[in-house]
């Protein structure tokens, strides 16, 4: 008898998805639904100081379903849950019953609407029909790239590999007080069918470490927390070979981390500069600042204040007629994008979670804004075509706007000349944790380690201290973009409520420009 | 959603296959089911829009087995969950999983026993609303309908008021309402070869909305945490945050500088609930980051604070009457009039700190089996999926209802009293520990519902995001000069505690002016 669920039980689904669409849009009020179905396989390990914590193989199965419903004015209803060994044996009904409910809401929802739209004259008026702007219908199969295939991988190796990790790092310097290491590898597969005839199957494979580590020098100094993640779209080898942004097994990866929370823990707090400085960003750096003030912002959910409840708005629009397109935002030096079919990170994927094959969004073109990432409604409100960026971590919740691999575009310039360049500045490291404004239009965004620079040079190294600016202010003083382009796996972009954390890709060259510094410390 | 009683013969059924494992020490079995239903609001007058964008819900039902064995001269400790399946089969795969993935934590002393229960033992009843427990599909649909469709009514009645008041159109003053109803519906049960066995249900009802009347730069917001829906008016609250964006027309800027602040209840929310518990959890204390590293027992803040997680508040919206791990859920005083007296733990986690005796003493500042009460592990919890108490999440640490308190309440009345010219902060946006946790600085930015005080009396609104704040935590906690008497449940973007929110004014809080006017420059040459 059947013990588990795997992803190859997704290959024999098709035509149960294809009936229960058929069904859920048979009543003529119903206009639109879709489905997505997910399976999950992997494993994963948590270590202390090389002691092991927790191992764990499993596999998880979610549904989640869409349903556009309506007479005089249409509405959405959603309905998601988690999936069981016994619901692929009764998945019709499963379906059905997902659908069914949806659906309800649907109409509920769209009694509600017509009601409100009604009774609320002009005042009334903004709130229309749920439409779908058109997208070509595609049937299509994307496989999962991997050398090492998670599902190899069994308890005892993941547990020595994650422990022997963890205690390398432990080890590297009396300073190190303690090392946790969490180590995930899994594959997923998704089928999107919609009741329009798409019908998409997408694998992928992701694995990747977080290490968090302290460190405190021996003369009492204030402990240095850190923490930072590394991994890929790919099987194990992600962090068994090495083959990620970083160049590093976990191993190697998890002692760099060590070294640097030795070197803030024995470093000076950043001084402050209370007037903008030149700063030189290194990739990792920038892989933030591309996901907190240009990427974000270019989610049009947001961008059209669908968000502005958590997740915030966008400085690069007001309304569907003054927004920041066609005009100046940064430096000529300064273009960014986001690309789902870029490899790198997390952001990877051909077809969104409403089935829109993905492409690339060029956001900023030599400092002028040109566009937004969107999804199918979005896309009819501001009369522009999808651009596939509507998903979701997990088939059981409902597709946000979300960032795929977005990132500052290569330049030019040597990154090493960059500092030798630099009179009087700061070369600022690696990323740490962001506060940002809530249209995205200012940013207090922390670097791991701070270094002065001298008259090219780079000297001490500070702690503590973040790079500050109004977001516009630094774009239109970047004046020069390095040709050392990367892409950094982002594990956690939060955004949505319930709140969704969601892998994503993030990166760019070593950018320069001008910011002012935030001290380290405060008496 | 499974039923209570299926979810107690489950587990019951659990332990009767989990004693008959072979080399079994100790064990828990553990299910549950939860449903997150969401009515999520987007109303905007001057964009298109749906009003109620997304009424939706996800669900999870599941079975989870922890189980300490030996195997050989070892003892091993494993986890195994089982989804959407309560069945003896489903236990039994779980228990194969645990087995297989087990692995040797030298730390593990063993499971929650009732002998490590506080000896006065207040049971309360369970809180949850039976109606809202017992909703059907088709309830559940019209009640997401209902609540969503009166709060944009009555924001939007508000606003056509103000609109005729002012003589402008919807596209004019470009009103925004964002936001969500949430209810959470969790069950769990569990059953323990230590010999707990219990059971519970809740139900959690927040609601969370923010008004903006875009064009005069003018944010409010509006929320509601409780238990149940009785007594809550959809349209009232859609009204409330209408008129809190109209209260913030006609802001100013204020330079950056250091101010004397009265922080309202979402940022207090922010503040403490958000940014100082993790401080306050023994987990981060043993991991070496808290700011409380060696304190304990000394003064940390202002005699003027006391803070608690209370699980036992009655009708509280994050009430619990036990833990994820059985333990009778408890007040634990974190700080006492400015000193730390507490922390927030689960079992895994204080008996950890007891077998690393010498090492947690100078974690502590004290010998942990001294303060075995202030440790006690009132506070594991099974949290995930941004609400309910997940068969398939392990236990962490988690607090319920946080208590802003102090022993010298004051009225909102005298604490503006107390403020000759400085700022009233509503509500704080994305404040995160950008210098580390152990650094203690913080920064965030004043997003709604601010005004300058002066003389006393709350003056002129602040313009959004006009400023941010920028200084250290736990010197924060020392400038406290004031906490108010009036407490309102404030809840928090994805956080599962409730933080029970007073005014608190201190002195001296550093602010900086941003997004002052951006004129272009010329990139400089170097």
């Amino acid at each position: 008898m059947k013990q588990t669920i795997s992803v190859n039980d997704l290959s024999s689904v098709s035509e149960t998805l294809s009936r229960a669409l058929a069904k859920a849009t048979h009543p003529q009020s119903v206009r639109y639904a879709d489905i997505r179905l997910q399976v999950s396989e992997g494993i994963g390990s948590y270590s202390e100081d090389g002691t092991p914590k927790m191992t764990s193989m499993d596999w998880s199965a979610s549904l989640g379903v869409r349903v556009i419903a309506g007479t005089e004015f249409t509405a959405a209803g959603y309905y998601g849950t988690q999936l069981g060994l016994m619901d692929f044996k009764r998945l019709d009904r499963v379906l059905n019953k997902a659908l069914s409910t949806a659906s309800e809401r649907a109409r509920a929802n769209a009694l509600g609407k017509t009601r409100f739209v009604k009774r609320s004259g002009i005042i009334g008026n903004s709130v229309q029909s749920t439409e779908l702007a058109p997208i070509p219908v595609m049937k299509a199969v994307v496989e999962a790239e991997f050398s090492i295939d998670p599902r190899s991988i069994d308890a005892k190796r993941i547990t020595d590999f994650t422990c022997s990790a963890a205690q390398a790092a432990k080890a590297f310097h009396p300073d190190v007080k303690r090392v946790e290491l969490v180590v995930n590898s899994d594959v997923s597969r998704q089928i999107f069918a919609s009741s329009e005839g798409a019908y998409i199957d997408q694998s992928t494979c992701s694995s990747g470490g977080t290490v968090f580590v302290v460190a405190q020098n021996g003369k009492g100094g204030s402990p240095a927390d850190l923490y930072h993640h590394t991994g890929n779209q790919l099987g194990f080898e992600a962090v068994s070979e090495g083959k990620n942004a970083h160049n590093k097994d976990l191993q190697a990866f998890s002692v760099q981390i060590a070294d640097e929370a030795v070197k803030l823990a024995n470093a000076q707090p950043a001084p402050k500069e209370n007037r903008p400085v030149t700063v030189v960003i290194d990739p990792d750096l920038v892989a933030l600042f591309a996901h907190e003030i240009i990427g974000h912002p270019s989610e049009l959910d947001r961008a059209i204040k669908m968000e502005a409840g958590y997740a915030g708005r966008s400085w690069f629009f007001q309304d569907l007629t003054h927004t920041m397109v066609g005009k100046r935002v940064g430096s000529p030096l300064l273009t960014a994008f986001s690309d789902p079919t870029l490899r790198g990170g997390y952001g990877y994927y051909l077809y969104d979670d409403e089935g829109t094959p993905a492409r690339r969004v060029t956001h900023i073109q030599n400092g002028i804004y040109r566009d937004f990432m969107n999804s199918r409604q979005t896309a009819h409100v501001a009369r522009v075509k999808p651009n596939g960026h509507f998903k979701a971590n997990d088939a059981s919740v409902v597709p946000l706007i979300r960032m795929s691999v977005s990132a500052i575009a290569p330049g030019k310039s040597d990154p090493i000349k960059m500092i030798s360049e630099v009179k009087r500045g700061y070369y600022c490291v690696g990323h740490r944790i962001p506060s940002i404004s809530e249209s995205r239009e200012n940013f207090q965004i922390a670097p791991r380690l701070i270094y002065e620079i001298r008259n090219g040079e780079l000297g001490r190294i500070y702690r503590d201290g973040r790079v500050t600016a109004d977001s516009k202010d630094f774009f239109l003083s970047i004046d020069a973009v390095g040709n050392d382009f990367t892409v950094f796996p982002i594990p956690n972009c939060g955004k949505g409520q319930p709140m969704q954390a969601k892998p994503v890709g993030n990166g760019g060259p070593s950018v320069r420009g001008m910011a002012r510094i935030a001290q380290g410390e405060y008496r | 959603m499974n039923q209570l009683r299926e979810l107690e013969r489950t587990v019951a059924q659990g332990l009767r296959v989990l004693r008959k494992e072979q080399g079994l020490i100790e064990g828990v079995v553990y299910s549950s089911s939860n449903r997150r239903s969401v009515g999520r609001l987007v109303y905007t007058s001057h964009i298109p829009c749906n009003g109620l964008e997304e009424p939706k819900s996800d669900e999870d039902v599941g079975i989870c087995v922890e189980l300490w064995f030996r195997k050989g001269r070892t003892k091993l400790i494993g986890y195994g969950q089982e989804p959407n399946e309560l069945s003896v089969a489903a236990i039994r795969r779980a228990i194969a999983k645990a087995r297989r993935d087990a692995v040797e934590d030298k730390d593990f002393v063993g499971f929650l026993k009732p002998k490590q229960f506080p000896r006065k033992n207040r049971r309360q009843a369970a809180s949850g609303d039976p109606r809202l427990l017992s909703l059907d599909e088709k309830g559940e649909a019209e009640l997401l309908a209902r609540l969503s469709w009166e709060t944009i009514a009555g924001a939007v009645e508000r606003i056509g008021d103000y609109a005729r008041e002012t003589r402008q159109s919807a596209k004019q003053i470009a009103f925004i309402l964002n936001g969500d109803h949430f209810i959470i519906r969790e069950r769990m049960a569990m059953a323990t070869t230590n010999g707990i066995s219990d059971s519970e249900e809740t139900t959690v009802c927040l609601s969370s909305l923010t008004a903006m009347l875009e064009k005069a730069n003018a944010k409010g917001s509006a929320w509601a945490a409780r238990n149940s829906l009785v007594g809550f008016s959809a349209y009232d609250i859609g009204r409330q945050a209408a008129s809190s964006a109209i209260d913030g027309v006609g802001g100013v800027r204020v330079p950056g500088g250091v101010y004397p602040v009265i922080f309202g209840p979402q940022a207090v929310a922010e503040l403490f609930g958000s940014l100082l518990l993790p401080h306050l959890t023994l987990g981060m204390v043993e991991f070496g980051a808290s700011m409380y590293q060696g304190r304990y027992g000394k003064r940390i803040a202002s005699p003027l604070l006391t803070l608690c997680d209370d699980a036992t508040l009655p009708d509280g919206p994050g009430s619990k009457r036990i833990t994820c791990e059985g333990f009778p859920t408890k007040r634990t005083l974190l700080i006492d009039k400015g000193k730390l007296t507490g922390f927030l733990s689960d079992s895994r986690t204080t008996n950890k700190v007891l077998v690393r005796r010498k090492e947690s003493t100078g974690k502590l500042g004290i010998d942990p089996y001294r303060i075995r009460r202030a440790i006690s592990p009132g506070n594991g919890f099974r949290f995930s999926r941004g609400g309910g108490r997940v068969a398939g999440a392990g236990v962490g640490i988690h607090a319920t209802n946080l208590i802003v308190d102090t022993p010298k309440p004051l009225s909102e009345k005298r604490l503006l009293n107390g403020v000759k010219n400085g700022i009233y902060i509503g509500r704080l946006w994305y404040t995160y520990p950008v210098g580390g946790y152990a650094s203690g600085i913080i920064s965030g930015t004043a997003i709604a519902d601010c005004y300058r005080i002066r003389n006393g009396k709350l003056a002129e609104p602040i313009v959004p995001n006009s400023l941010r704040l920028e200084d250290h935590l736990g010197q924060m906690m020392s400038r406290i000069t004031g906490i108010g008497d009036t407490r309102v449940p404030t809840i928090l973007w994805a956080s599962d505690e409730i933080t029970h929110a007073p005014w608190v004014a201190v002195k001296d809080v550093n602010f900086l002016a941003i997004n002052e006017t951006s004129t272009p420059k010329t990139p400089p040459t170097h």
